[in-house]
């Protein structure tokens, strides 16, 4: 509530989705000594897709700090950082490359609280620029957010907005415990309305992107963008459909899920990552389990990437995820009771 | 004090070990850190270290013995120690069988689980909210005809089975949740209350809430347009009189609305495109004629079909619009009685009404409402005024199924069939 | 190493005030005898899991955490339980943790493999090999950023040294000049490979070369040898002139864990590091040069398994946890 007063206030100013998580980066350093930033090719490279930009000049190196090309070793100290006070914002260069670093976010970041009885906290934020799109194939095109939502103990978010990116991961720093930030890379350049200063939005809130009474469409990071094309395209066949965009995959808003479900009677799960054992497997089991499975009267339906690695063909990495037609066809389908 | 001799946990896993051999048979001498014996547990044979020096006695595990973890196996007495039979020296094989299931870390929760039922092959397929719905609503799944991918049952299938039950028995049903919107309440009892207006509440029967629910559908969501038309009855209404006088005495009697069902059958049957229903994405359009004819009933009205009325005689259609009118009015027909009608008459002429307009019965798509035959001079072919009984009729149309063009074919060819009966002979 | 000596008088006696050696002494025996209560429970049945023992290394540990501040850290492995007693644990507190008690250290969701005692600055063993190096690193960063005058020193096997996250952590302290000792407690066998068979330097010291920071090999069961190597190591670390590698020799008795067949090395091997137990060796070095008498050896001896003893009743007697909070401290609980 304070956060809604306090944003209200606020004047705001139209810029892009990277440039409003430089602005909260910039917010963070300026306001506490403790926020550090760390990762390959962040300080006057500006990031690889020039998200932390020109912050080393105004923090210095100390601040704004330049790794080795060392994953697992990098994220260590982030964890050992955030474990002894200091408040860590962690870039990995692509999301792919935290494969290298599994060790250090699964079984140091995620457990230490836990392992120690609660004696400690990780407040570290590690930011995953993810997803295809980009021709860049197979090791750099991947959408590896259920990975890490499998784990307890992290707390893993996909804003979709640059208003919900920079609020986001402000309240990722105020959060005692490792918060993982999957960007899709596709989104930096998409621009939107950003409250000027600080603000949070809370983590573990879906957002209703658009009302609609016919099917719930679940979708994460950039499919929330397609699938509210989608519903528009949909709404000329007399389709009406909800929007739920998740923005925080770990803890799950199933409250929000539940009742658009009970409303809708009809659930669509969109997502990029590989469809089988991915969100949508969750949000499906979520609902099945749930009060909510009376309310369904259509089988539960998941839209998502195809099981191959990403491919460098533009057409064919279209195809292995979910498109606008994609999401169009079947929801169709669905509602008219042809699935 | 004789040492203890303790079969030890030697892997993470385990909690028992069994007994694989001894090293050192009773009334022998061992020295520690000798081998002592051995365990076998599920991956592999482990030797036992002696924990002390002394003689080994009381051996009460034997090979293949399952035993507990830290469970003494035997002691070792000291040199001039009083050999005594220590506390726990009975053999042991017995007491494992119970420490045998004490196990770490077992999974609880798996036991919890619910036994799992067998479906049954024959279940009706249904959505979960179908399921609930016809719960609700008392309807039984065996008899819902399911209108999705492989005849699954959706929430719309049951609520529809619901409605031509509750037309079927024509009795109230106690079930106060009506299916769909019949509309907001409008206040009208508070108002005459507050005016201290005489009023009595009557709750909304089943039926009632079933017609106001599918009448506020039609109304609001069909595009109703009306075509009216005067029809000279009087050649129908001479064969009438001819037909019931070769019946006389048989019990059986000819009506006029028996000859309007035969003449709307028969321009069914010359205008297929207009014996059609609207199916969402489709339509859906009718081989025969099936007419259905309004009947009141006490509480309400429902409508029966005559099937395939353009195959069928005059004679034949009378006697079975007077068979499901008297079990209509007995509440006893069925379902299959009153569903999927392709066309509605409904005739108020009885009542002395002249002319009036008739909401469709969804989803057919159209309606015919007729008034009562009234004399009254028209003009002939030289202008001269000529007596004639003119009915008025009007037929309601749904826009996405018949065009204007298309009603107006239709009704020329009923006006055609009524002012000239015999040609309703030659099919 | 006498080489290193600029006075014959051994180094610890110089260092160290005759209290501050006795407490060592106590330490020592500290933990042999927490091990072997700890082994002793394991084999009744009474302590479930794994654990691995350090009996053998009491000298390494204790030395080692004898130049460090109370408020310095350290950063622990699987055979962690020495360095959690050396840096100033209370035994009662790890029974009741290898209990799975709540008063445990971790109140009994980490056990032997992750004890831990943040109030002293252990930032907890760990049961990754390697897994500790960069979040000592990391510690050492907050170190240097928040300008808190901390030391971490880092604990880590022989085995540790041949994992990606040992180099690049070193990489990286160095890079930054960070304040942290890193010490390797090289056992000779990484569970049941040699180092001879696994590691392509003689020295795992000689990897400090690599990284340009001092590396030194030393004795790890003697008194003097390891704590004159991580003093100087400390002192480096806390004039801000980055981190060093202390190669600790140590032996452990025991095998590496308890489903070790001891397939891998000889009795001979074990009985000859036995005879050369390095707990004896600084009890005879502490008699010889009066700092304490036989009698008073004895009697830290006799204390300490009063201490062990009421340790693990305190263990035994604790409550368990509650099965309903077994989510509790997953996440932080943020009241409003």
């Amino acid at each position: 509530m304070n956060a809604l007063i306090q944003e209200s206030t606020l004047d705001v100013v139209e810029m892009s989705y990277s440039e409003a998580i430089k602005d909260a980066m910039d917010i963070a350093l300026g306001q506490d000594e403790r926020v550090v930033l760390m990762g390959e090719d962040i300080g006057v490279y500006g990031g690889a897709f020039q998200v932390t930009g020109d912050l080393v000049h105004k923090y210095g190196e100390e601040r704004v700090m330049d790794t080795p090309i060392s994953e697992l070793g990098g994220a260590g100290v982030a964890v050992g950082a955030a474990l002894t006070g200091l408040r860590p914002i962690f870039e990995f260069q692509f999301s792919d490359f935290a494969t290298l670093a599994m060790e250090q976010i699964v079984n140091q970041a995620a457990k230490v609280r836990y392992m120690l009885g609660g004696e400690v906290s990780v407040p570290l934020v590690m930011r995953f620029p993810a997803g295809s799109g980009t021709g860049a194939a197979a090791q750099h095109s991947q959408s590896l957010e259920a990975w890490l939502a499998h784990v307890p103990g992290l707390k893993v978010i996909q804003p979709t907005t640059p208003h919900d990116v920079k609020g986001m991961l402000l309240a990722a720093l105020e959060d005692p415990d490792p918060v993982m930030i999957f960007e899709h890379k596709l989104l930096y350049k998409t621009k939107g309305m950003v409250p000027e200063g600080y603000y949070t939005v809370p983590i573990g809130q879906a957002a209703i992107r658009r009302e609609g009474t016919d099917v719930t469409i679940v979708a994460t990071s950039i499919m929330v963008h397609k699938s509210l094309a989608a519903a528009e395209e949909l709404e000329k066949e007399g389709i009406s459909a909800e929007v739920i965009d998740l923005r925080t995959i770990r803890p799950i808003d199933r409250d929000a899920v539940l009742k658009s479900v009970e409303k809708t009677s009809r659930l669509v799960c969109v997502y990029e990552g590989v469809k089988t054992l991915g969100i949508g497997a969750e949000i499906s089991a979520m609902v099945a389990e749930s009060h909510a499975f009376d309310f369904l009267d259509a089988p539960i339906l998941r839209l998502g990437g195809s099981d191959n690695p990403i491919p460098y063909n533009p057409e064919l990495e279209k195809a292995s995820v979910p498109q606008v037609d994609d999401i169009v066809s079947n929801v169709a389908r669905l509602v008219k009771g042809k699935i | 004090m004789p040492i203890e001799v303790i079969l030890p946990k030697v892997d993470m896993d385990m909690s028992t070990g069994t007994i694989a051999g001894w090293h050192v048979a009773e009334g022998e001498h061992v020295a520690e850190g000798e081998a002592l014996f051995d365990i076998e547990t599920d991956k592999a044979v482990m030797e036992v270290e002696s924990p002390g020096t002394g003689t080994l006695h009381f051996v009460v595990a034997q090979p293949g013995d399952e035993v507990p973890i830290g469970q003494c196996v035997a002691w070792l007495f000291a040199e001039g120690e009083d050999v005594v039979a220590p506390e726990g020296s009975a053999p042991v094989a017995a007491a494992a069988e119970a420490g045998s299931g004490q196990g770490v870390g077992g999974n609880e929760a798996a036991e919890d689980l619910p036994v799992s039922v067998p479906s049954a092959t024959n279940r009706p397929r249904a959505t979960p909210l179908a399921r609930r719905v016809a719960q609700t609503l008392g309807v039984d799944l065996n008899a819902v005809q399911g209108s999705g991918p492989r005849g699954r049952i959706t929430r719309s299938d049951v609520e529809a089975a619901a409605e031509l039950a509750a037309l079927g028995s024509g009795a109230p049903h106690s079930d106060p949740a009506p299916a769909r919107d019949v509309g907001a309440k409008t206040g009208a009892e508070r108002t005459a209350r507050e005016l201290e207006l005489e009023h009595s509440v009557v709750p909304v029967s089943k039926m009632r809430s079933v017609i106001a629910s599918r009448l506020v559908e039609s109304k609001s969501t069909v595009p109703h347009f009306y075509l009216n038309a005067d029809v000279e009855l009087d050649a129908l209404l001479s064969m009438r009189s001819q037909m019931n006088q070769v019946l006389d005495g048989t019990g059986a009697k000819i009506s006029v609305n028996d000859l309007l069902i035969k003449a709307c059958a028969g321009a069914l049957k010359a205008v297929p495109e207009a014996n059609a229903a609207w199916d969402g994405d489709t339509i859906v359009r009718y081989a025969d004629a099936h007419i259905s004819v309004a009947v009141s009933v006490d509480g309400g009205l429902v409508t029966p079909v005559v099937r395939h009325a353009q195959k069928k005689d005059i004679q034949t259609i009378s006697a079975e619009v007077a068979d499901l009118a008297a079990r209509a009015k007995a509440g006893k027909l069925s379902s299959k009685e009153y569903q999927g009608g392709s066309f509605s008459l409904s005739n108020l002429g009885m009542f002395g009404v002249k002319s009036f307009q008739a909401i469709i019965n969804p989803p057919e798509s159209m309606i015919l409402a007729v008034g009562q035959g009234v004399g009254q001079f028209v003009p002939d072919a030289a202008g001269q005024p000529r007596l004639a009984t003119v009915m008025s009729v009007s037929l309601s149309c749904d826009h996405r199924v018949v065009d204007g063009a298309l009603g107006a074919i239709w009704l020329q060819k009923f006006k055609q069939l009524v002012e000239m009966p015999a040609a309703m002979m030659l099919n | 190493m006498a080489n290193q000596m600029t006075e014959n008088e051994p180094f610890a006696l110089k260092r160290f005030s005759p209290e501050q050696l006795r407490d060592a002494l106590r330490k020592m025996h500290l933990i042999r005898k927490f091990e072997e209560g700890a082994e002793d429970c394991y084999t009744r049945g009474m302590i479930h899991g794994t654990m691995h023992l350090s009996i053998g290394q009491e000298c390494s540990a204790v030395g080692s955490c004898m130049p460090l501040a109370e408020d310095d850290q350290i950063t622990s492995t699987h055979r962690g339980h020495g360095h959690c007693v050396a840096k100033g644990a209370d035994v009662s507190r790890m029974f009741a943790e290898f209990f799975g008690k709540e008063t445990g250290y971790c109140k009994g969701r980490g056990g032997s493999m992750h004890i831990a005692d943040v109030a002293k600055g252990n930032l907890g063993a760990n049961g990754i090999v390697a897994g500790g190096i960069p979040i000592a690193v990391g510690a050492a960063l907050t170190s240097k950023r928040l300008n808190t005058g901390k030391v971490v020193m880092c604990f880590f096997g022989d085995g540790a040294n041949n994992e990606g996250a040992f180099h690049e952590s070193l990489n990286m302290a160095s890079v930054w000049k960070l304040p942290v000792v890193f010490v390797c407690e090289n056992n000779k066998y990484g569970m049941s490979t040699s180092i001879e068979r696994s590691t392509s330097v003689k020295n795992i010291a000689d990897r400090a070369a690599g990284y340009s920071m001092p590396g030194v090999t030393v004795d790890g069961n003697d008194f003097n040898a390891i704590t004159e190597a991580i003093d100087t190591a400390v002192q480096r670390a806390r004039e801000g002139n980055g981190p060093s590698l202390v190669e600790s020799l140590t032996y452990r008795w025991r095998g590496h864990s308890k489903s070790d067949r001891n397939r891998y090395r000889t009795k001979d091997e074990i009985n000859d590091w036995m005879s050369k137990d390095p707990i004896a060796r600084f009890s005879s070095f502490l008699v010889e040069h009066g700092i304490l008498s036989e009698a008073d050896a004895e009697k830290v001896e006799a204390d300490v398994v009063a201490e062990i003893a009421a340790a693990i009743e305190f263990a035994k007697s604790s409550p368990d946890p509650s099965v309903s909070d077994v989510s509790r401290d997953v996440y932080t609980e943020v009241t409003a």
